[in-house]
Formats: structure tokens, C-alpha cells, sequence
């Protein structure tokens, strides 16, 4: 036993001094008292005892995953609330939730759980790693148990583990199983296909259906969109199989997409089975990459498609490609994965986004992939590359040099501060932050001689910065000032920010006068009589541009497109906060740097140019016009022009693991000049693109690396040769993995490859639902040259909680884990609190002191009120008297009677029974038993008290007289 | 508000009523007016003292009383109350990883974290404490404790024995147990990514940085007739040094050699071992940490399987035969077969076993040329190709009802598979040799591979016989029972409701696992070893201190217990009442 304030012992000494002072009437009351006394000062000392006690931690493991049923929500946080409910005192509850991350919602305390912090739907039901956290929760030896509530399909890893760990320490894992009805899920079970062919190879795909019951479906198979097999069935009930034949032609990536469908309707038909009772429709649908091995073709953007000049130029240089206009292509890393390269050309960077643009940097820079751009008006800096995620990987740069500019211009940013710029966005940054720091880039964009103005708005116009030259401006001090405007609530009151911003541009000395209008596409208040001031405005020659953040189906974007059309300037929309420095940055290359130069200039061979397999002879003839733009340290340029900027037409270096070429002449329009008819143009281009697509590289030393994926995981395999002599690496392979989830960002991933066995390196990766990865193996071999070899994008067929299984397979999942660990499912929640196993843990008694001195201090009350017990024994004592007449009862000591009559006496002091008297009223206590009447030293003037005559027969004066004997017996001795 | 830990003991207040009820019983005490001596007549009444209701008297020790008996009351209910508090709970977040063991006695950054502790507790007060160890996942190392000497029994579980310490997952779990109140701690050896400024959290590590060589791979993998070693050592020390490895099996030292590495190198040793040898134990010599200087490796696991030819033919017996010896995977005996290849038109009879029809070949083959169409995921085509080979094979053949095609001629099949519910495979292969040319290529015997290797697979017990600690290690029970002989001698058994379950592992040795009962029972030995070579790499330790916890000077409304002062409330009316009655004689 331990005491947790044992200070509280000290109590006892002045506690024990006061009852000597001031004692009851009778030793048994003085020793109640005390054991009283003592009782109530241990419980201020806190004990405590290490017993075998039932009160423990129940944690409730909570499955947030999408394929539980749609109310789930519900019936879990009444499950909280049932067993909050019948928890006792010293219990605790714990709440922790899993699906893709697992969450501790509650860590063990008495306290209710009232809302889940997760977000439900989550793609994945990580149970092992929820039990993980559970189990965390209870600690040694400490009694507890888990309650699973789920519909018992996890996925990740096999909860197995932690289940004989649960085992083994003697947690009881319980379980509540809640689903959606399975029983009429049918489902692509799985999308099988090779995951790399040759080409020409014929090869196998298999759909495995899982169907409820016996039925006609529909089905569709299609390779990138298009239909490959469709047609109707009759399946079993259970799993069968649809099998279709294809062989590989382009080398590349083929991306197989099985759909099922009712007879009789077309492939979209997925919500019919919906309609029909599916339970889960999202496994209708399964998806598939197969590798076609070989030389990939490449592709080309263009606005003209197949048409595209270059195009032509190209495949007569002997490329293979495939055309492509800018909005037919994904930017998918699982369609990248088809091309060797991507050639943009003239294409604008709000074309491929912000996402296209990260996808495809990553792509080119870790997969070893090519990338050529071409020149023209809407490419590089005119074309909103400048601050794009491309821009790094570009042999050529983009920013200001003072010697080219266009005319004096003046720009007022007029900036949206309203409420909802304060949203948070990556990076720990809000879109006010990233508003701030685009009206930087523009400052920083200008030349010395223009002039700049910034005007923040809300419900009312606010000068941050008044119109002045920008060499002036260019300073910290107001480059500090820009970047602390704040967001102030309200919405943006639009013809007060125009009207302040044309005030504000009436003073400018420049001639060519721009406003660039920043503004929320969903709120955007109080246009008034906005199309008159814009003519106002433009009379005076003030264009407008404006940058809406938001998409053109926002409740304002008509209004901002109509003022940047009427301001005869460009609007740009995004959702994307990211993008903001770069729109801004973008919008005043258009209005204020002259970077596409419109006239013909003579080109001049660069040694660099041989490099990548041009023949010293070629004579190229004069572009038409050219992107102005500056070679990058690294880079190697190939032609420049013989103009006063001596700028590259042709530069081009390493990017990572891949090769970027620029070409910076347009290759197909009016600038392409002289260019497009050289008849070594097709030639050109080919080699520039040929460069860039590169070669992939082979591992050495007969290295083998497969990709195989087993239950949603993708093991990523290095063989070496068994007879290999010596090391082969110096130092362990790096794994570089792009996972792309449609909608997001890409994310990248660096591992290490371990060594499994003597001969074989392995790395697992866990795949999501939704994702496609690509992982790229990295070699530092003996030979000092570093080599890295790409595998096939990967890709489950669909979310694995969508999984189809025989309908109670959860459910046996579930009991499964309870009958390793000895828990039940639990339809009664109320019980698991009596069910956690006893374990000895310190149990507080204070509690129980108290209540015991409680009933103590009742019984002494009540004792010495009325004297109940002894009386009872007395009574008792008196019909059994001993044989020789004697009492076997001790006397009392402290019963008196008032025998003042309608008179109130003094009451003594202090009461103090003296020992020696009532020692000796004891020894004289003889028979027949009587009640000893308090002998009261100070007053010995009070009356005898007279014994009572037990007999209840007899008149008053028998007892009288009986009395006054008893009286002059005991006197006696004392007289004499 | 106050809260109540026992609202059940409001129970208790039933004792106020009691006490009411008390005073309305006759008092023995109790004072009567009289006349004259015929009081003597009343001696009766004091004998009757509680047993008849009277009127009562309201002396004072009764409201004394009554207010002792409500503390009490409201005592036994564990009140607890927002009362001003200048201390914090304190979370401590343990490195459960081995590094903290590294050094000698008394200076092992586990040791000095302890000390750690208890300086701290002098130096600053705090309300309550929490251990967490932050191993591979955070775990709660005991209750919160109020007093220091509380957390003896918790220190005795923090045995740092994890291979890696995930600190940021267990300050996760620590701020989510502080709700931003508690003092957090980070008793750790290496130095925080980020430091921490002034606030709720302290990182204090109490390492240094010694020279360890360790193991960071072993393997035995089963190659050919015999197995193959790996074993890997670094020195992920901040200094080059000097070390022996050992290799021993049994008495017999396999291999000696004295290792010189310089920083964070790494040597590599692989050699061949006959499959026979037994257990391989490799060490290093003593060093800062011990636990990563040991390895054990058992044989590989080379599951063989029992395979009946049921084949008259003698020509095809022997290319089958010839076939399966070439694998290395089929065992001596065939009884109880595992798998059966034969001519018959039923499948072979038997729970466990899988059959592989061969046909017998036609009056007039077929020779196929390509181009074949493989089901590219069946276990039986893994690393198969089959370019210009030719087939023999059978004109116009077509699948049976249940079998699904594995490799086909157009749409003749020629090797065909259908799963049965009890988990047993059946086989059709139509492969006339005489006419084919696969038998003579290397891919003829991968097939067979193939095949006896998706047999061994799906035998009961392990697939691998060595593991690194912190993986799963999946075992297939003969039946639903597996008992587990851990390196400590404590033993565990399972319940085996699956096919297949992960084996609880969470200490470096050799173990037994045992499962099945009579000819039926199957004992197999396997290996963990502690192979972490970030968790090695003492380089790394640090001693410092980062951030500040915030001052001591901050009031705040916390809930406490107050059972202490209102029992002592109660005690000091007793002591009053305890005087009163005395001054009355004890007649109230």
C-alpha cells in the first residue's frame, strides 16, 4: 500500500491530543471515535493498494472507411455514447478511428465523445494499424479491451499480428459489426493484364466477375477511351471469368478500363445498377496499365492537332508521334508514361494547369522522359511560363534585363483583401499571402522608368502603395508593405476598386496605362455603372485585365470576364491558389516587357549543336521572330541569333534523369519566317526531338528488376546475378516513386532498395485506391556512372475497399479477431465494462474510508443517543443471569438522569469520569445488574442516583424504598 | 461545477435522514420534568432509550452533526473542483529504441534519462505524470501516476527494445493526452528536427556518440542444394573502426575476420553454406550496443513437395520425372501425395491433393507455332515466355466446364486450371513431347518450377525462415491451434481461426513454432534479428537541451480533488462537537 499525501498523518497528533482533552461518555465511544478519526485522516492521505480490480480502458476502434454504410456515423457515435453511459468511475474510454490514417479521437479519459474529428469515406480500412494505436492506448498490464466497429473488409496490413500481440497480452478484442448488404454486390473482381509486354506480343486479359447470382450483365472493355469489346453474358453466381485477347502495337502504355453494365444499355450506365440494387457500384468499374516495351513514340501538343506543320516536318524527319490539341491531353503520369517526350508547341501554360505542369516536371526530371518547347506568343514568358513548375526545368530564362522593354507603362494592382482571401493554402500560406506576393512579381517585373501603384480593396478602396516609378518602389521597405496586406472581411466592392485605380492611373506620366484586378469570382459586389467608367477609362487608355480566383461557372466570373473584355484586356481564372504569382507575372509580361521579338533574325550554328547529332553543315536560314529569353549556366546552346541579344534559338541540358530541348523560333505561324521552308527543317526538328527523348538505359551486370503487386501492395524487385564477382554497387539502389491521384498534386517519394537476400533487393510499396505510381530505380554502379532504369506505372483496379467479397466475410474477419483474442461481438454494449479481465492495479480506498467513518460516525451518534446496544444486552444479560446471581454485564458508566424538575441545571464543563471510580463502580457492579450512575467528583452534592428496579411489577414506594437501601449500602463504607 | 468521481456514493446521504431519525428516538439522556422522588418511577424510561419515538430535542451537536455527516457525504463522492493550479501535468515521451541502450552501465542514455527525470521533478513541480514510449508505435507505458515513486513499476516496461523510436507519432499522442496543458518531455538520444522554442515542449537527449559496428542485414535464402548467406556489417559511427566478425555453427567457426571500417561504410559477405548446416550465429565484438551484434540464421525454409506420377507411359514418365528433379522442389517420398500427375479422366482422390491431367496425345497432334496468349498473373507463367517455340498440341480442343485457360493456341487451350472450394488445384496440360519443342528449352522446367512452387506455397507452416524484427511473419497452422517458444522461454498459444495468421514476434533470438497434433503435428524454428541500421547508427547521438517549458507563474482553473479538505473540515466540527459533548457530560 502507498500513500499519495501521507503528510496528512501528522493530522493524527493533534486529533489524539483533542480526544484526550475532550472524551465520550464511554471507552467504547472514545474507541469509535477514534477508529473514526483514524479512518478519515487515512483517507486524507490518499492510500492506495495493488489489487485485483475489473476497472480498465475500453477503446473503441472506429472504421471511417467509404465502404461502411452511409449512416455509420450515427450508430458509432451512439455506441460512444451507450458505453460512455455504463462506464463506472475509475473506467476509461478511449476513441480512435482508422480508415486511410488512423486518428486518436479520444485518448483514455471519462469523458464523452460527442463528434469524430475524421473525415468519413475514407479510401482505405487500415484495421491493423488502428489495433496498432488501440493497443498503444492500454498499457502494460493494465485491464482493458478493444471494440471493433466496422463492417470488417480491411485492407493494408494483415491485422494478424496485432491480434496475437492482443492475444498475448489478454486484451479481449470485441467487435460490432456494421455493413453495407453485400449480398447483391456485383463487382469486377479484378483486371487482370501483364504488366509489360513486347510489342507485336498477344497477350491475356482477364476480368474476373464476382456476381450475387446468376444474371445477364453488360460489359465494356476500352484502351485509352476507346472500345475494345462489348457485348452481354450470363454469369454465375460467384466468381467467373471474362476473358479478352490483345495484342501490343505502339510501344508505350495501354490503359485498359473494364466497365459492367445491364443488358442492353450503354457502357455509362453505372448508376442503372445502382438503381438495381448494387451496393457498391464503385466496383463496377476496373482499371488497368499494361507496358508495351520498345521505343515510345512522342507527343506532340499543338493547337492544330494533326495538322500542326511541325508535326508534318517531324514525321518526315522519321519520328514516330501522335498528335495531340492542348485539351485532349490528361497529364496524367499514367498517359505521360505512353511518350518518350512531350513537345509543346506555341502552347500556353494556363493550358496544361498548375497540376499538368508539376505532373510533367516530375515526369521529365525522375523518369528520364524528354521535353522540347517551341517559341511563339504564347509560349515562355508571354505564354505564362515564367514562375510555372516548368520553368526550373527550362535551359533558358525568362526575367527582366533592362535593355528590352516596350513603352512606359503604368500598372495599378488593385488587390481583393476580403474575407475569404484568408484562406489557408499549402505551404502554410493564405491566397492573400500569394496575392501579396504576385503583386511583388509584378513591382519586380518593371523597368526602372514605369510606374506602379498598388490599391488593396474591400467595401472601400485603401491606397497601399500610391503610383510611383518603380526603380523607386523597388525597395524592401515597400516590397514589405505589399506582402503585409491583410485580409479584412467584407466583400469586394468593385466600382470603388476601379474607380480608386483610374484616379490613381490619371497622374501616371506613361502612356500605356494597365490595371491588373484581382478579384474573388464568387464575391465580387457593387459593379454600379461599371460599363460607363470602363469606357471612361479606356478613353483614357487604360486597359484591364483581371485575375478571378475561382472557375468561369462562378456566380461573378461573368461580370469580371465583361470588365476585362470591355477594359480590352485578358482575364485568367483559377481555382488553384498556387497559380496566382505566376497569372500575375504572366499578365505583365503581355502589357509591359516586349519578350516575343516580331522580326526576322539571322541564326548562327553553336559548336553545342553537333552534340546531338547535327551535321556541322547545316546552314539554317532566318526565324521570323523569337521568344527573347537568356541561356541558363548549365545549359548548352545550339543556334542563337546574330541580333544585338545574341539570344539562344536552340538551348538544351539534363533535367534530373531527363532531357529538355528549347527551340525558341515558332515553328508553325507567321514568325516562323524563312525557317519553316528550309528543307532541313523536318530534320531539325527530329534530331532536337530525338535528342530529348534519349534512351533508356539498361542496368549492368545481368541486374534484373521486376514490379509485381500482391494483395495492394507493389514489390519492387532487384535481381543480381548469383555468380556475380564482387560488389556491383557502391551504394544501396535508391527507389524514386511518383504517386498521382487524380485532382491532387503529384507527390514524390524517395526509398532505399534493401537487401532481402544474398541476390535480391526488394522495396514495398503500399498502393492507394486511387493512384497511379511510377517508380524509377536508381543505380550507382562501380563504374562511377549513375543508372537509373523506370518501371510501368502501377495501379490498383479500383479503391480495395470496394473489394468484393463472399457477403459475410467482414463479418467472419471480425469474429475471427475476437476468437484469437477471446472477445465476442458484442450486441450488448453495457456488458464489455464487467467483461475486462481483473489485473492488479492501484485502487484508491479513500472512498472507502470515508464511508466507513460515515457509518461509523452514524452508529456512535446513534449509540450514544440512545444507548441502544447496551440496553439490548442488558435486557438480554438480565434473563440470563449467572448461575451465582451474578451479571455477566459491565455496568454503565455514563447514564445520569436531570432530576431537577422544571429547572434547568448547569451542566458541568467538562465531563471527566474518573478511572478509579468507575473502576471501582465496575468491581461493584454485582447482581442484581444494574446501570451505575455517573459519579461526578466536583459536585458531590447531586442526589444518588438509585439504581432502577428491574422488576416491572411493585408500587412506587417498594421501589422507593428498594433505592434508598441500595443508597445507604453504598454510602456505608464512606460514613464509616 | 464541481464533478464527482463516485456519483453512486451520493448513496450515502441517506445517513443525513438516519441521523434525523435518530434525534426523534427517545434519548436515554433525555431531561423530564418531575414532581417529586416519583422520578424512581421513570428508571424505566432511560432503559427504553431509542426505543420509542418522542419529540425531539434540537441540541446544537445535532446541527454538528448533520454537518459532519454532509462532508462526509459529499467526501465519499470524490468531488473534484476547478481550483487555481501553477503546476502542469507532465507527458514524458520515452525513446523505446535500442539506442538507448548503447554504453556502458550507469551511462546508457536509458539510464541518465531516468536521473533526467528525477532531477527535473526537483527542480520544477509538476501535477501529475505520463510515460509514453515511442517505439515502432507509441504505447502507454502505465496510468498517470501523481508521484514519481509511482512510475517505478512503468519504468521497469520501458525496455527499449524497438528497432526504430517514431518520437513525432508519441508526441502526437502526448499533445493529444495534454490538450495544450501538459509539460511535454522528449527523453531521447538524438537531437529534434526542428527545435522547439519556448512552450509546452523540452527535448532533452542524452546521448553520445561512440563507435558501433553492426548488423544491419542477414539473410539465408536457399539457393540450388544449398543456401546462400548474406551478411551485411556497418560502421555508422562518426569515427572508423575496428571490429571482429565470427561466424559459428554449432562448435564449428565458419568464418573469422577482423573488419576496419570508416564512417557509415558497410561490408558485404555473402557465401554459400551447405543446406544441412544447422542454426549460423555471427557476432561482433563488443561495443557501444550490444543487441545489434548478434545474429541467428536458421536454415531457409526449402518446402518440398510430395508428388505421385501417375503415368504409364514410360517415355513421358521419365520427362516428367527428369521435370520435376530438375526444380529441386520435389521431395524423396510421394506419400500422402501433395500432387498428382496422371492420364485420368477423374481427379486424384485425397484432401490435400492437386492433380495435373495429362492427355494422352492425340492420333494426329497439332503443332502450334504461336503466337501463344498467356495468362501473364497465373502462378504457373511467372518469368515464362514462349517465343518460337512448338507446341504439339490438340486440334480443336476445348475447356472444360470450370477451367479456365493459362496459356492457349488462338483458341485451343493448352494448359488449362480450375480451383476447387476446398482449396485444392486442378491442372490439364495438352503437350504432346514428340511434336513440341518447349521441353527443350530453359522455359520447360521454369513451368514446372511453377508449379510444385505454388504447391509448397500453399502447404501448411512458415515461407521464410528468417526475419528482420518488425515484420510480419505470416505461418500457416495445421490446425487451429499454434503455440509459439519465444528466445525469453515464455511460451504463447494461438487461437488459429484462418488459414494463415502473423506470428507475435517482439524480441530478437531464435523461436519454435508448433502446430497440428499426432503424425499431423508440425514443429518448425525460425529467427528474428535485430537488423536496424538507422537505429545502429550511434553517429548520430547527441546530448543537448531544446526548447523551454513556459513559466510556473500561470494560474489555471483545473479540476482536483478537494476530499482532503472537506474530510478535513469534518474533522476539525468533530473536534468542536467532540468539545461539546464533553462540556455537556456527555448527555446529548
Amino acid at each position: 500500500m502507498i500513500f499519495f499525501s501521507p503528510i496528512w498523518l501528522l493530522l493524527l497528533l493533534p486529533l489524539a491530543a483533542a480526544m484526550y482533552l475532550w472524551r465520550l461518555p464511554t471507552r467504547g465511544l472514545n474507541l469509535v471515535r477514534f477508529i473514526i478519526i483514524l479512518l478519515l485522516v487515512l483517507a486524507m492521505a490518499q492510500p492506495a493498494m495493488k489489487l485485483k480490480d475489473q476497472q480498465g480502458t475500453v477503446v473503441v476502434l472506429i472504421d471511417r472507411s467509404e465502404s461502411m454504410p452511409l449512416k455509420a456515423a450515427d450508430d458509432q457515435l451512439e455506441v460512444l455514447k451507450s458505453l460512455h453511459g455504463e462506464m463506472g468511475s475509475e473506467d476509461r474510454l478511449a476513441v480512435v478511428s482508422f480508415g486511410d490514417r488512423t486518428i486518436i479521437e479520444q485518448e483514455p479519459s471519462d469523458q464523452a465523445t460527442e463528434t469524430l474529428q475524421s473525415p468519413a469515406d475514407q479510401q482505405h480500412s487500415r484495421l491493423a494499424d488502428g489495433l496498432e494505436a488501440a493497443l498503444s492506448l492500454i498499457p502494460p498490464e493494465h485491464p482493458g479491451r478493444i471494440l471493433v466497429v466496422s463492417d470488417g473488409h480491411w485492407t493494408g496490413r494483415d491485422p494478424n499480428a496485432v491480434t496475437a500481440r492482443a492475444a498475448g497480452r489478454g486484451i479481449g478484442i470485441d467487435h460490432r459489426w456494421l455493413s453495407r448488404p453485400r449480398a447483391e454486390d456485383l463487382a469486377v473482381r479484378d483486371l487482370q493484364v501483364p504488366a509489360q509486354v513486347l510489342p507485336g506480343q498477344a497477350f491475356m486479359i482477364s476480368g474476373w466477375i464476382h456476381s450475387p447470382r446468376e444474371q445477364v450483365i453488360g460489359y465494356t472493355l476500352t484502351k485509352h477511351g476507346e472500345e475494345l469489346s462489348a457485348g452481354e453474358r450470363a454469369v454465375p453466381r460467384g466468381l467467373s471469368r471474362l476473358l479478352f485477347r490483345d495484342r501490343a502495337k505502339l510501344s508505350g502504355n495501354a490503359a485498359y478500363r473494364l466497365t459492367l453494365r445491364p443488358p442492353d444499355t450503354d457502357a455509362n450506365a453505372t448508376a442503372t445498377l445502382t438503381a438495381l440494387g448494387d451496393a457498391f457500384p464503385e466496383n463496377n468499374t476496373a482499371r488497368a496499365l499494361v507496358e508495351v516495351r520498345g521505343r515510345k513514340p512522342l507527343l506532340l501538343v499543338s493547337h492544330f492537332g494533326a495538322e500542326s506543320g511541325l508535326a508534318q516536318l517531324m514525321v518526315k524527319g522519321g519520328m514516330t508521334l501522335v498528335a495531340r490539341k492542348p485539351h485532349q491531353c490528361p497529364w496524367t503520369l499514367a498517359d505521360l508514361s505512353r511518350w518518350s517526350a512531350v513537345v509543346l508547341e506555341n502552347v500556353m501554360a494556363g493550358e496544361i494547369g498548375q497540376d499538368g505542369m508539376e505532373t510533367l516536371a516530375a515526369w521529365v526530371e525522375d523518369t528520364g522522359a524528354g521535353l522540347m518547347v517551341t517559341g511563339g506568343e504564347k509560349s515562355y514568358a508571354p505564354g505564362g511560363y515564367y514562375g510555372s513548375p516548368l520553368e526550373k526545368l527550362l535551359p533558358v530564362s525568362m526575367e527582366r534585363r533592362n535593355e528590352i522593354r516596350k513603352l512606359q507603362t503604368a500598372i495599378v494592382v488593385v488587390l481583393d483583401r476580403s474575407g475569404s482571401m484568408s484562406m489557408g493554402v499549402a505551404g502554410g500560406k493564405t491566397k492573400m499571402d500569394l496575392a501579396n506576393i504576385g503583386t511583388v512579381q509584378v513591382l519586380d517585373l518593371l523597368s526602372a522608368t514605369d510606374e506602379f501603384g498598388v490599391i488593396a480593396v474591400d467595401s472601400a478602396p485603401h491606397t497601399v502603395l500610391d503610383l510611383a516609378s518603380a526603380e523607386r518602389q523597388q525597395n524592401a521597405l515597400f516590397r514589405n508593405k505589399i506582402l503585409k496586406i491583410e485580409s479584412m472581411g467584407g466583400g469586394i466592392y468593385v466600382y470603388e476598386a476601379l474607380k480608386a485605380a483610374s484616379q490613381m492611373l490619371m497622374k501616371a506620366s506613361a502612356a500605356n496605362r494597365h490595371i491588373i484586378l484581382f478579384s474573388d469570382a464568387q464575391d465580387s459586389e457593387e459593379p454600379g455603372d461599371y460599363k460607363r467608367l470602363i469606357a471612361t477609362m479606356r478613353k483614357a487608355g487604360i486597359s484591364i485585365s483581371v485575375i478571378g480566383l475561382g472557375t468561369p461557372s462562378d456566380v461573378d466570373a461573368k461580370l469580371l470576364e465583361d470588365i476585362a473584355k470591355r477594359g480590352e484586356g485578358n482575364i485568367y481564372f483559377t481555382d488553384r491558389p498556387k497559380e496566382i504569382p505566376r497569372i500575375f507575372a504572366q499578365d505583365t509580361f503581355a502589357v509591359a516587357r516586349n519578350t516575343f521579338i516580331k522580326e526576322p533574325a539571322a541564326l548562327e550554328l553553336a559548336g553545342a549543336l553537333s552534340t546531338l547529332g547535327a551535321p556541322a553543315s547545316w546552314q539554317p536560314p532566318p526565324v521570323g521572330g523569337y521568344n527573347l529569353t537568356y541561356l541558363r549556366d548549365a545549359a548548352s546552346v545550339g543556334l542563337l541569333t546574330r541580333d544585338e541579344y545574341r539570344a539562344p534559338i536552340v538551348a538544351f541540358w539534363q533535367a534530373g534523369n531527363g532531357r529538355v530541348a528549347c527551340y525558341t523560333g515558332e515553328a508553325d505561324g507567321t514568325y516562323a519566317g524563312e525557317f519553316a521552308q528550309w528543307t532541313q527543317a523536318g530534320d531539325f526538328y527530329a534530331t532536337l526531338s530525338g535528342w530529348a527523348a534519349g534512351q533508356q538505359s539498361q542496368l549492368p551486370d545481368r541486374m534484373l528488376l521486376t514490379q509485381d503487386i500482391r494483395e495492394g501492395i507493389c514489390y519492387v524487385q532487384l535481381h543480381l546475378d548469383p555468380a556475380r564477382q564482387g560488389e556491383v554497387f557502391t551504394q544501396a539502389p535508391r527507389l524514386k516513386l511518383l504517386r498521382e491521384t487524380l485532382g491532387q498534386p503529384l507527390r514524390k517519394e524517395a526509398r532505399t532498395l534493401n537487401w532481402k537476400t544474398a541476390d535480391l533487393l526488394e522495396a514495398a510499396i503500399p498502393l492507394e485506391g486511387e493512384e497511379t505510381v511510377r517508380a524509377v530505380v536508381s543505380i550507382a554502379s562501380q563504374t562511377g556512372v549513375p543508372l537509373s532504369q523506370s518501371l510501368p506505372p502501377v495501379r490498383l483496379p479500383y479503391s480495395p475497399e470496394f473489394a468484393p467479397d463472399q457477403p459475410d466475410r467482414g463479418r467472419k474477419a471480425l469474429a475471427a479477431l475476437s476468437k484469437t483474442t477471446g472477445g465476442r461481438e458484442r450486441l450488448n454494449l453495457a456488458d464489455i465494462w464487467t467483461s475486462i479481465p481483473r489485473q492488479p492495479r492501484y485502487v484508491p480506498l479513500s472512498l472507502w474510508l470515508v464511508l466507513t467513518g460515515l457509518i461509523l460516525f452514524l452508529l456512535e451518534v446513534f449509540q450514544r443517543r440512545t444507548g441502544f446496544f447496551e440496553f439490548r444486552r442488558r435486557v438480554t444479560t438480565s434473563s440470563e443471569e449467572t448461575g451465582d446471581g451474578r451479571s455477566t454485564l459491565r455496568p454503565r458508566a455514563a447514564v445520569t438522569q436531570s432530576d431537577t424538575p422544571a429547572t434547568t441545571v448547569d451542566e458541568p464543563k467538562t465531563f471527566r469520569a474518573p478511572k478509579r471510580k468507575r473502576r471501582r463502580a465496575d468491581r461493584e457492579s454485582t447482581t442484581p445488574p444494574v446501570v451505575a450512575p455517573p459519579m461526578l467528583e466536583e459536585d458531590n452534592t447531586q442526589p444518588p442516583v438509585i439504581p432502577p428496579n428491574l422488576s416491572d411489577s411493585g408500587t412506587t414506594f417498594d421501589a422507593l424504598s428498594a433505592a434508598r437501601k441500595r443508597a445507604q449500602d453504598r454510602r456505608g463504607p464512606e460514613d464509616q | 461545477m464541481p464533478a464527482f468521481t463516485y456519483p453512486l456514493a451520493w448513496i450515502a446521504a441517506l445517513t443525513l435522514p438516519a441521523l434525523v431519525a435518530i434525534y426523534f428516538l427517545r434519548h436515554r439522556f433525555r431531561r423530564q420534568q418531575v414532581s417529586s422522588l416519583l422520578l424512581w418511577q421513570l428508571h424505566r424510561e432511560s432503559r427504553e432509550g431509542g426505543r420509542r419515538v418522542e419529540k425531539p430535542q434540537w441540541p446544537m451537536v445535532f446541527f454538528l452533526e448533520l454537518l459532519i455527516l454532509a462532508l462526509l457525504v459529499l467526501a465519499a463522492t470524490g468531488p473534484r473542483w476547478q481550483v487555481p493550479h501553477t503546476t502542469r501535468p507532465l507527458i514524458v515521451v520515452l525513446d523505446d529504441s535500442q539506442s538507448m541502450l548503447a554504453g556502458p552501465d550507469g551511462e546508457r542514455p536509458r539510464d541518465r534519462a531516468i536521473e533526467k527525470l528525477k532531477e527535473l521533478t526537483k527542480e520544477r513541480r509538476f501535477r501529475s505524470f505520463q510515460l509514453i514510449a515511442a517505439g515502432t508505435t507509441p504505447r502507454l507505458l502505465g496510468d498517470k501516476a501523481r508521484h514519481l515513486r509511482e512510475l517505478e513499476d512503468q519504468f521497469e516496461q520501458w525496455t527499449c527494445q524497438a528497432p526504430q523510436a517514431r518520437l513525432n507519432a508519441a508526441l502526437g499522442l502526448a499533445r493529444a493526452m495534454g490538450h495544450q496543458e501538459a509539460d511535454l518531455l522528449v527523453l531521447t538520444d538524438e537531437a529534434p528536427v526542428r527545435s522547439p522554442g519556448q512552450g509546452h515542449l523540452r527535448w532533452i537527449a542524452l546521448g553520445q556518440p561512440r563507435i558501433n559496428f553492426a548488423f544491419i542485414n542477414a539473410a539465408r535464402s536457399v539457393h540450388g542444394a544449398e543456401d546462400r548467406v548474406l551478411l551485411e556489417i556497418a560502421n555508422p559511427s562518426a569515427l572508423t573502426g575496428t571490429n571482429t566478425l565470427r561466424v559459428v555453427a554449432g562448435t564449428n567457426v565458419l568464418h573469422q575476420e577482423t573488419l576496419t571500417l570508416a564512417t557509415n561504410k558497410t561490408h558485404r559477405l555473402t557465401f554459400p553454406i551447405a543446406a544441412h548446416t544447422p542454426k549460423l550465429q555471427a557476432t561482433l565484438g563488443p561495443d557501444a550496443l550490444t543487441g545489434d551484434n548478434e545474429v541467428h540464421l536458421v536454415p531457409a525454409a526449402r518446402p518440398r513437395v510430395r508428388v505421385r506420377i501417375a503415368i504409364e507411359d514410360e517415355e513421358l514418365h521419365g520427362l516428367v520425372a527428369d521435370s520435376l528433379a530438375a526444380t529441386g522442389l520435389r521431395a524423396l517420398d510421394e506419400d500422402p501425395p501433395e500432387l498428382v500427375v496422371h492420364q485420368s479422366d477423374s481427379v486424384p482422390a485425397g484432401k490435400e491433393v492437386w492433380g495435373l491431367r495429362w492427355f494422352p496425345a492425340p492420333e494426329k497432334p497439332e503443332r502450334f507455332t504461336g503466337p501463344f496468349v498467356m495468362d501473364a498473373n497465373h502462378p504457373l507463367t511467372r518469368g515464362l515466355s514462349l517465343p518460337g517455340i512448338v507446341w504439339g498440341g490438340y486440334p480443336g480442343a476445348t475447356n472444360a466446364p470450370g477451367y479456365r485457360p493459362v496459356i492457349t493456341a488462338g483458341n485451343v487451350p493448352l494448359l488449362t486450371h480450375r480451383p476447387e472450394i476446398d482449396g485444392r488445384q486442378q491442372l490439364t496440360l495438352r503437350y504432346v513431347p514428340n511434336h513440341s519443342t518447349l521441353h527443350t528449352t530453359q522455359h520447360w522446367p521454369a513451368l514446372f518450377w511453377n508449379l510444385l512452387d505454388w504447391r509448397a506455397q500453399a502447404k501448411p507452416g512458415l515461407r521464410e525462415a528468417n526475419h528482420r524484427l518488425g515484420t510480419d511473419i505470416a505461418y500457416r497452422p495445421a490446425n487451429d491451434e499454434v503455440v509459439i517458444q519465444k528466445p525469453d522461454g515464455t511460451q504463447q498459444t494461438l487461437q488459429a481461426p484462418g488459414t494463415e495468421i502473423r506470428l507475435p514476434v517482439n524480441l530478437p533470438g531464435v523461436y519454435e513454432v508448433h502446430s497440428g497434433s499426432g503424425t499431423n503435428r508440425m514443429s518448425e524454428t525460425f529467427a528474428v534479428n535485430f537488423l536496424a541500421g538507422e537505429e545502429s547508427n550511434l553517429a548520430r547521438a547527441v546530448s543537448g537541451d531544446w526548447g523551454k517549458w513556459g513559466t510556473e507563474n500561470e494560474i489555471r482553473l483545473e479540476y482536483a480533488s478537494i476530499l482532503p479538505y472537506l474530510v478535513l473540515l469534518a474533522l476539525a466540527i468533530m473536534v468542536w462537537h467532540l468539545a461539546c459533548i464533553a462540556r455537556q457530560g456527555g448527555r446529548v
